[in-house]
């Protein structure tokens, strides 16, 4: 039972058991994990705009390099944000700044 | 004057690439500011190599994708960019593990053919011709 003391309290107790390197330790690897989603948006993203694309060109065949070409450079651009996640996910796992 | 007539009838693609290239070459201009110069050149270096070739990856699928019907070429796209994440995955893992490459700089260098592709959209052929003249 928690009994008075509220949640915050309650998990700072809980955590305070633990030695502190351990506790950081944990935390990167949730938050390694948490970053990692950032990548899955930009795969749905690109599969999207191929589906479409590939829709667009059986529309038009003529307009084929064009299509592909815009959407090259949109999905070269969107690729970043989940690099951005994957960049911090390893460094919290393997250089991680928090643990000097 | 010839080479600029060359260079403007290339494909953008191919544009692309060298100016990433040449964005590369310009960042690692940078290392004065970082402790060890040549860890961040070499790390610019090897982060825009990397992001060269994972344009040209991508390029290939999607040259590949679009000769697909739509429902294929969505899980054919997405397969294929979760391979070249990984392959990123690597890239970034080997970055951070050796130390005689500064991983700011290879960051840096991911970045490059997203500069380049910025560069090469928003700067219109008119603004050039009037920095030119």
């Amino acid at each position: 039972m928690i009994g008075d003391a509220n949640i915050v309290d309650f998990l700072l107790q809980f955590l305070g058991q633990f030695d502190g390197i351990d506790v950081i330790k944990a935390f990167s690897a949730i938050g390694a994990g948490t970053a990692m989603i950032a990548g899955v948006g930009p795969g749905i993203g690109q599969g999207f705009a191929a589906g479409k694309g590939a829709e667009a060109v059986g529309i038009r065949p003529d307009s084929q390099s064009d299509i592909i070409r815009t959407m090259l450079l949109g999905a070269a651009v969107a690729e970043t944000t989940g690099i951005y996640g994957l960049i911090v996910a390893l460094i919290l796992l393997f250089a991680n700044p928090f643990m000097g | 004057m010839k080479t600029i007539q060359i260079f403007d009838k290339l494909s953008l693609e191919t544009k692309i690439i060298i100016y990433g290239g040449l964005v590369s070459l310009g960042l690692m201009l940078f290392s004065f500011l970082a402790e060890d110069p040549l860890a961040f050149a070499l790390g610019v270096l090897f982060g825009g190599a990397y992001s060269i070739l994972n344009f040209r990856l991508m390029q290939l699928t999607f040259d590949k994708a679009m000769k697909m019907p739509s429902a294929r070429a969505q899980k054919y796209v997405q397969t294929r960019y979760f391979l070249r994440y990984l392959i990123t995955g690597v890239v970034i893992y080997v970055a951070i593990i050796n130390p005689w490459v500064n991983i700011i700089g290879v960051l840096l260098g991911l970045v490059a053919v997203k500069i380049s592709v910025l560069i090469n959209t928003t700067v219109s052929k008119k603004n050039v011709l009037i920095n030119e003249a």
